[in-house]
């Protein structure tokens, strides 16, 4: 039994942070596992897709449904109990618990109400001297878990911490045929490159495609898939290709008091250069490093005199040209970092003075503000100009690159934005060499430029060892991009994988691989918006029978079970 | 609950400093616990010359009162010639507003309430009032107690400079017996109102939450909710 409701016009549920639009019948709301499999089970016998959505806080288009229904899994909420192994505390959580929440649960420090996954582990944690916290930042904290595992989420301070990958401790994962999956790091292992695995009665076998993911870089382009790997890693950045995740184990880490810094250049170049030098430099270490670039440093001035509130920070210095940002351990080795700050400042154009530093939570919040106001100030921006232009939506690069690759790749952007004679912007996270370039918009026709020069930026990005989508993952946006990372071999791979973990290819229709005789979305004109392409992606079996009567029904299922 | 500096001083405090002069002191004070000299160290790191942490358990559960009375021991001792003596106008927390002119009264100085702004004119200071329906603009003479009313929503930051040069200057704890207090003159004993409680307001709302698959379940549920059943 499970709650389906019909799904009107302008409903949230056909969309996500992308903006872009897509179509679907109903949303199917299951409140449990049980109800997610009982799901499952139904579609796939009929054949019919199901896109897995769940706080909608993605910019890929993943959660955005192209045909068939959306599963929202939106009522399997909550923290459900602690639990502590040899690498240390895990919190054992519902797929949509948003970071926010589990933010929020760790910081009271009272886990009574908890279940020990481990025996003692909720009185454990709450006694420990410190706190504990989940350090995957993606910047969002309303965007759920289960979706960071589906991206392989990261964030900033992923230059520290590494990706939403390195914190998975074990994931349940409903199959397309409703079986279930235990999957524990570790436990499950390919043979070289023949991976096999049970869920429930079905058994999995199959060969891994042939490419080597690129881990030497920021990437979230797909599993990460290699030699020997794990089988959680084949799930982790599937983006709900191949199972539905209903649980996860997130390991947590102790919570060090952190000041945060803001440090001013004159110009670009200077804040580049002291970058190296910073990032090499084992007497600073930072948590992460963020650029804001001179046009970014403009756009935030520009922000605060027209409106002084809508930033709560105060007037930025003078001679500020550019900027970076990072934090630091406010610790008794403070004192020794800023004076090795101190020297490389000078060697740039800059010095301490011209700086701001927050110890307390509130400065850190207002600093916080600052780094996140550039990419709000050009959404806004883009979305004030989306009643004259419909098919216009942002463009942010998110291309990573290697240390020795940092330089040509930032003189690549400049000159093709310059050669094209775009306006445009740089922030972010600088530290993993992967800066945002935002372009500020006009018309549809520097529109369309800028999506032939983002595809330019693409294919640079993987020619110097980089990846075309450092954090922001695949989704239905950059399926051309997997072709340009692993080719056609690989990518004809990886849908053999998919074919044979759901064979009815009725998960995430169009995420990161569509069927082969599929034209994706990225590749069409206009990849912001799918409508009018609906019917290309139903798979056989589209009937709704006697499912389909009414708004809002719970359909009871035969009772027999498949796995 | 974490122990700031009050944004209503923070603002005072930096409406000093813009107009702070070569050879001019700005001495920072408050009186709390121990871990109120964090608020303190801020003061410093924003550009305070010295500090100091009036604190005493003999201080603790004092009213208005009995703070103004430490204040203004402070004040005669420690800064009686001091040009001004500037507040923010109430504590965000507590939100009394009757500190500063308790203290004007007990040294018996003038007071301006309300200033939202402050300058120099030759060498004296010139505050500016706003009552709402209008705005005055005062001369304040030596001595004068100060109350700023406003807050800065975009806040201080001060820079890593600020942060190292404010961590070497100087904040010195005095107890009663350094303000010359009796017992009875602090503290609750001090107190002419006594606080019984204090505490946080929780405003979340407490909803209940029941997942039932089966109708007939829900119908009883709500049925027992409503009271129809025993």
């Amino acid at each position: 039994m499970f709650q389906r409701q019909r799904i009107g016009h302008s409903t949230g549920y056909l969309t996500d942070e992308s903006k872009m639009t897509g179509h679907a019948d109903n949303v199917l709301l299951p409140y449990s596992e049980q109800e997610l499999r009982e799901i499952l089970r139904v579609y796939n016998s009929k054949g019919t897709p199901v896109t897995v959505a769940a706080m909608r806080t993605g910019v890929s288009g993943g959660s955005v449904p192209k045909g068939g229904d959306v599963l929202s899994l939106e009522h399997m909420k909550g923290v459900l109990g602690v639990g502590k192994d040899e690498r240390g505390y895990f919190l054992r959580v519902l797929p949509c618990t948003t970071l926010r929440e589990i933010d929020e649960t760790l910081a009271r420090r009272s886990f009574s109400s908890l279940e020990d996954v481990t025996e003692g582990a909720c009185e454990s944690l709450a006694n420990e001297p410190e706190a504990y916290f989940y350090p995957v930042d993606p910047t969002e904290m309303e965007g759920s878990i289960g979706g960071n595992i589906a991206t392989n989420a990261s964030g900033p301070r992923t230059y520290r911490y590494g990706p939403t990958r390195d914190w998975i401790r074990r994931i349940k994962v409903v199959m397309a045929d409703g079986a279930l999956a235990e999957v524990v790091r570790g436990e499950q292992k390919a043979e070289g490159r023949r991976m096999g695995f049970a869920a429930g009665r079905n058994y999995y076998s199959f060969d891994l495609p042939g490419y080597d993911f690129n881990s030497s870089v920021k990437n979230a382009a797909g599993p990460r898939i290699s030699e020997d790997m794990d089988l959680l890693d084949l799930f982790i950045g599937s983006e709900g290709i191949f199972g539905v995740v209903s649980e996860a184990d997130i390991y947590l880490a102790p919570r060090h008091p952190l000041v945060s810094n803001v440090l001013f250049f004159p110009d670009d170049g200077s804040a580049l250069a002291a970058v190296k030098e910073i990032r090499s430099d084992s007497r600073i270490d930072p948590e992460f490093l963020e650029f804001m670039d001179a046009r970014s440093i403009e756009l935030v001035r520009s922000r605060k005199k027209a409106d002084p509130l809508s930033i709560r920070i105060p007037d930025l210095p003078d001679e500020a040209g550019s900027a970076l940002f990072f934090d630091l351990p406010d610790d008794g080795s403070l004192d020794a970092r800023y004076a090795a700050l101190e020297e490389v400042a000078k060697r740039h154009g800059s010095s301490l003075e011209a700086s701001w530093c927050g110890h307390e939570d509130s400065d850190r919040e207002r600093m916080r503000e600052l780094r996140h106001s550039i990419p709000e100030t050009i959404f806004e921006y883009v979305a004030s100009l989306k009643g004259e232009m419909p098919k216009i939506h942002k463009l942010g690069s998110d291309m990573s690159v290697p240390d020795e690759a940092a330089d040509e790749m930032m003189a690549f952007y400049r000159m093709k934005l310059e050669e094209a004679g775009l306006e445009y912007c740089m922030f972010g996270h600088i530290g993993d060499n992967h800066p945002h370039v935002e372009i500020v918009l006009k018309s549809m026709d520097e529109f369309e430029r800028a999506k032939a020069i983002y595809e330019e930026f693409a294919a640079k990005a993987v020619e110097l060892g980089g990846s075309p989508s450092a954090e922001h993952g695949i989704g239905k946006i950059k399926t051309r991009y997997m072709e340009l990372l692993y080719g056609r071999k690989g990518v004809e791979e990886l849908r053999k994988v998919k074919s044979v973990l759901d064979p009815n290819w009725i998960l995430c229709p169009g995420n990161l691989v569509g069927r082969s005789n599929e034209i994706s979305d990225s590749d069409k004109a206009g990849a912001g918006h799918l409508r009018g392409i609906r019917g290309r992606e139903r798979v056989a079996g589209e009937g709704r029978g006697a499912l389909d009567t009414g708004p809002v029904l719970r359909a009871c299922p035969d009772e027999g079970a498949f796995d | 609950m974490p122990s700031i500096l009050d944004p209503y001083c923070e603002h005072a405090l930096t409406k000093v400093l813009s107009i702070k002069e070569e050879g001019d002191e700005v001495v920072a004070f408050t009186m709390g616990p121990p871990q109120a000299s964090e608020a303190l160290r801020r003061c410093l790191c924003l550009g305070a010359d010295k500090a100091f942490l009036l604190s005493d358990r003999a201080f603790a559960g004092a009213d208005t009162w009995a703070t103004s009375r430490a204040v203004a021991a402070f004040v005669q001792r420690y800064g009686s010639d001091a040009d001004l003596v500037v507040f923010g106008q109430k504590a965000s927390d507590g939100e009394t507003g009757q500190v500063p002119f308790e203290v004007a009264q007990m040294l018996s100085v003038q007071q301006f309430a309300y200033v939202k702004d402050m300058r120099r004119s030759g060498g004296s200071f010139v505050v500016a009032q706003d009552y709402g329906d209008s705005e005055v603009e005062c001369e304040a003479p030596a001595g004068s107690v100060v109350a700023f009313s406003d807050v800065d929503p975009c806040g201080t930051l001060m820079s890593i400079s600020d942060r190292l040069r404010g961590a070497q200057k100087p904040l010195e704890t005095i107890d009663r017996v350094g303000l010359g207090l009796g017992l009875y003159s602090v503290g609750l004993k001090g107190s002419r109102t006594r606080i019984v409680r204090t505490g946080t307001n929780d405003v979340r709302r407490k909803n209940r939450k029941a997942v039932v698959g089966n109708p007939s379940r829900v119908a009883e549920l709500l049925l027992e909710e409503m009271g129809a059943r025993p």
